[in-house]
């Protein structure tokens, strides 16, 4: 194959060819020259269509993604079995990943990151962080980010040993404004002001939030997984609820509950028995839910909500649906 | 149809067709005659606003003088109207804004772009002159293919991008050519921005 003089198009043309080609090859078109590093940069200045996922998991994953299609930059020390083993095809959408060994995988994570946040104009959209897999470099992670923007849209945080320190830095230095989901074993007395306004709560282990706290939560859908609030506690958030008093915005609420207390729960709250027969479908995020007996409980502004007990893995969860 | 089968011709090759359609006739810059159908044409919105705005007769396409297309040479004007009467009747691809672009390249264009890359350069000039959306999808397509899979030192080669280095030599050499004084004028700011100087008085 021979070669085309590419600088010597048309302008409109060369916004042509960068349409068409991925963002693996504009990333790597950009560095090829200062000269196309700044006109791919003024080509999607202010109109990126890209969002940017990062990810510090088995590896430091940079990715671009529009839609359902993305682009994954993957960057650590070696590449394990299990991912030289993983063919991404097949799929459905375009599904691309290009792997990167690196000496110091942190600082070529942080570089990258970087220049494609800054080469696509594209804000970091999420962030999902499993403090197990480098927990030394946690806090520098949360410091880098803190430097490329101040609010993200989403976070899941995962840790098995559990990093309650880290977690409370994050949540103190990085802000989500839409999601949150912490799958991380906290301790009981762990405190930390959760984001109040979000769409998405969900904690896994969630003994440390207190009947305060959750009642200063106003995000429309909250899942504690887990959870040290007593049946009377509960009994009371359910009565703020009725009485418009806090949670306005909430369309969902999960939380674990003991099965033999469930019944102290409902004490003295009006309520109405729904017919076990009956099947009533809810919608929330895309995904529907379909709710069969529980109690129906009514919100002075003539909101209603339905109350079922859920079996999990032998947890039980109320579920409240507000609609 | 193969592109040899396409309906161009240069005129003194072939015979004017039979049909009653309005074929149009058109000169390139090296003076190659080209007829072309009034469907055909309808690919290129620069041509068919031409056509439209000189409203020639059937007698006209004949009586007057080929129109002449200055800056595009007969080799890739061949293919150009190759392409437009092979998808004549089509519609004009509008942009569904889906990032990155999705294009495919059909075969009868795949082998009508087959092709050493400096005439690949005029045709992509000539779709991008004559507004023709289509043929300057594919094109651009097959440009941006010769992307994948390369290294950004392989990208130099293949698009024949010149280094930052040679970037500022070029930069420095068109400084040179300047005017002397506006040269040492420059120079001078240089220094003093160098030294720390944030005003040039």
């Amino acid at each position: 194959m021979g070669n085309v003089p590419f600088l010597l198009f048309p302008i409109l043309v060369i916004q042509e060819v960068l349409n068409i080609m991925t963002p693996f090859e504009l990333v790597n078109l950009s560095m090829s020259s200062k000269k196309t590093r700044n006109i791919i940069m003024h080509f999607f200045a202010g109109k990126s269509k890209y969002i940017l996922l990062i990810s510090v998991a088995e590896d430091y994953g940079v990715t671009l993604q529009n839609g359902w299609n993305e682009w994954q930059y993957l960057i650590n020390t070696e590449k394990s079995e299990e991912r030289k083993a993983n063919a991404l095809e097949g799929l459905p959408y375009t599904a691309e990943e290009t792997f990167k060994i690196s000496k110091n995988p942190m600082e070529d994570f942080f570089q990258l990151c970087g220049y494609i946040q800054t080469l696509f104009a594209c804000k970091i959209n999420a962030l999902h962080f499993e403090m197990d897999k480098f927990p030394l470099q946690n806090q520098t992670i949360i410091n880098f980010l803190k430097t490329r923007q101040n609010s993200f849209e989403c976070f899941e945080i995962y840790s098995e040993t559990g990093s309650d320190r880290d977690l409370k830095y994050l949540l103190e230095n990085l802000k989500t404004d839409r999601f949150l989901t912490v799958v991380s074993k906290i301790d009981d007395d762990f405190e930390v002001e959760l984001p109040e306004n979000l769409e998405d709560l969900s904690i896994r282990c969630a003994r440390f939030v207190k009947f305060e706290q959750l009642l200063r939560l106003k995000s429309q859908r909250i899942s504690l997984k887990s959870s040290s609030l007593t049946p009377r506690e509960i009994n009371a958030f359910l009565r703020s609820w009725m009485s418009a008093e806090s949670h306005s915005n909430l369309e969902f609420f999960m939380i674990a509950i003991n099965i033999e207390t469930a019944n102290e729960i409902l004490l003295d709250i009006p309520h109405e028995i729904e017919d076990e027969m009956e099947v009533r479908a809810f919608e929330y995020e895309n995904v529907i839910r379909h709710v069969r007996g529980g109690v129906t409980i009514k919100r002075i502004d003539g909101r209603s909500a339905r109350i079922v007990h859920h079996l999990h893995l032998n947890s039980t969860y109320m579920q409240m649906y507000i609609y | 149809m193969s592109v040899e089968n396409a309906p161009v011709v240069d005129v003194d090759e072939a015979a004017i067709p039979v049909e009653k359609k309005m074929y149009y006739r058109f000169e390139s810059n090296d003076k190659k005659e080209f007829r072309v159908s009034e469907l055909a044409i309808q690919q290129s919105e620069t041509l068919n606003r031409l056509v439209e705005a000189m409203g020639y007769t059937s007698e006209d396409v004949e009586n007057k003088p080929a129109i002449a297309i200055e800056n595009i040479d007969g080799k890739t004007l061949k293919l150009v109207f190759q392409w437009c009467e092979h998808h004549k009747g089509e519609a004009i691809p509008v942009d569904d804004g889906s990032v990155p672009k999705i294009v495919e390249i059909p075969e009868f264009d795949a082998k009508l772009m087959d092709i050493d890359n400096g005439l690949l350069f005029k045709l992509i000039w000539a779709a991008d002159y004559l507004n023709i959306v289509q043929l300057l999808n594919v094109s651009c397509k097959k440009v941006a293919n010769m992307a994948q899979g390369k290294t950004p030192a392989q990208l130099r080669r293949v698009y024949l991008l010149p280094s930052d280095e040679e970037d500022e030599a070029a930069k420095r050499a068109a400084q040179e050519a300047q005017d002397p004084r506006a040269r040492e004028v420059e120079e001078e700011f240089e220094e003093r921005k160098r030294q720390g100087g944030n005003s040039f008085f």
